[in-house]
């Protein structure tokens, strides 16, 4: 466990609870979301120095880091500022104007790049990122996430042989708050009930559970969504 | 007004023309027009010197506006919002043009609180109208606009919601500035030059089938200059 991320995970209150929904319709009642992170200067430094660290000492075939758009750029940005990894980004889609690029930034043939996000949870999304990559000539098969939610990654990343990473998981990221006092047992017990065994994807439980884990949170003086 | 800040512009200029960031061609603008030049400003946050180059220019225009928080607009406004960030140690939050349809569903992403100012940051600008939805973003969030800072403008009049509500435009370098240095440099010939220096004072002239006699003008000089012609539009 990356135990610098986990602190400042839990410092700059990356918890949020709220009505949240995912891709597929589901609703859940809480997220940490690292790109909160991200306003603080400080913590943005630490993320690049650790994430840096980690490419430097895991990958060090790696010569660029690609931010997956969006919430990947600013991490990629920081990353390649104080060392000699190229920077460049990659979107799912052109704009339609402009280039009407899905990589942008100075692409060479040498370039061996690893895809830079916040989240990783099953990897649908980034498969699309890999695929523009190759398809501009750069080569690529790492991916590294802040934070990963230790869910079943989708068969593409096996059968292409794509090394995913990250710096923390959601379990690592839950047990340190309550190992330091960030978070009662109480609450970790039904948070983590819904983070567990990807529960968060189908998370719809009854409105009494939905209640208790909310005043629960509010007890203990979590943020909600938009505070 | 924007502060007068004191920049090396001829620096960047140089390192501009230098990276050949210059396209010629036709392309889609983002304000719905063909336009001969295009600049790849993403080029540049490849090369970390150059980004921290110009981040420090933005941090020093921030800090001079007395902003709190640096605002990058989705996707080209990130990287150099983030590294100016970094520099000068200004809270940053990213603004999309529209939410998504789930998780935060926000269009700001990031920590911000109601009344907190903000320099919106982007790569280039057009007339203004794709920073014009940025800007709407960050008033819905309660945040007050201070200024959006480019890289780089067109040269084209901005639309008039920017002298309406006050919000000043601030860019490193324009068009008619690289224009300038290519054809200083020898890059372009000066036919080159005042052919897109014509795009920009008078684009109507050069929309439909009337404008057809200037594009193959512009082609010829072009070619003649041996600069190859990209299409993207």
């Amino acid at each position: 466990m990356n135990e610098t991320i986990a602190k400042i995970a839990w410092e700059g209150e990356i918890l949020r609870f709220g009505y949240y929904t995912n891709a597929s319709g589901g609703t859940f009642p809480l997220l940490p979301d690292p790109r909160l992170l991200y306003t603080n200067s400080e913590y943005l430094k630490i993320l690049g120095v650790e994430l840096r660290k980690t490419i430097l000492q895991t990958l060090p075939h790696v010569n660029t880091v690609a931010g997956a758009a969006t919430a990947g750029i600013p991490l990629a940005a920081v990353i390649s500022l104080d060392t000699d990894l190229k920077f460049i980004y990659v979107r799912k889609e052109g704009k339609g104007y402009s280039s009407n690029q899905t990589v942008e930034g100075k692409i060479d043939d040498t370039m061996q790049a690893v895809i830079v996000d916040d989240f990783n949870v099953k990897g649908k999304g980034k498969n699309v990122l890999i695929q523009n990559l190759w398809a501009n000539g750069i080569k690529c098969s790492d991916a590294l996430t802040i934070f990963d939610c230790e869910c079943e990654m989708i068969p593409w990343f096996k059968q292409n042989k794509i090394k995913v990473s990250w710096l923390l998981t959601a379990s690592e990221y839950f047990k340190y708050g309550l190992d330091n006092g960030y978070i009662s047992k109480e609450l970790y017990d039904l948070v983590w009930d819904v983070y567990k065994d990807d529960n968060f994807m189908n998370w719809n439980p009854e409105q009494d559970k939905w209640k208790q884990i909310m005043d629960l949170a509010k007890r203990e003086g979590f943020k909600f969504l938009g505070e | 007004m924007v502060p007068d800040i004191k920049y090396p512009k001829h620096d960047l200029m140089s390192l501009f023309v230098e990276k050949d960031l210059m396209l010629f061609g036709r392309f889609w603008a983002s304000f719905g027009v063909i336009q001969p030049v295009f600049t790849r400003t993403r080029r540049i946050f490849s090369d970390p010197k150059a980004n921290k180059k110009i981040s420090f220019v933005i941090g020093k225009l921030a800090k001079s506006l007395k902003v709190d928080l640096l605002g990058g607009c989705e996707t080209a406004g990130i990287p150099l919002s983030s590294s100016t960030s970094i520099l000068s140690g200004i809270p940053a939050v990213y603004i999309k043009k529209q939410a998504k349809q789930h998780a935060t569903k926000q269009v700001i992403e990031g920590e911000f609180k109601r009344g907190q100012s903000i320099l919106v940051i982007d790569d280039a600008i057009g007339d203004g109208r794709s920073k014009i939805e940025f800007i709407k973003n960050c008033l819905k969030e309660g945040l007050k606009v201070k200024g959006v800072v480019v890289v780089m403008d067109t040269s084209v009049k901005p639309l008039a919601y920017f002298k309406k509500h006050r919000i000043p435009i601030f860019s490193l370098v324009s068009y008619n500035d690289f224009m300038a240095a290519y054809l200083k440099k020898g890059k372009i010939t000066p036919e080159l030059y005042d052919l897109v220096a014509d795009y920009f004072n008078e684009r109507f002239k050069w929309v439909g089938s009337a404008g057809r006699p200037l594009w193959r003008k512009f082609y010829q000089a072009a070619r003649a200059a041996h600069i190859k012609l990209e299409v993207c539009a």
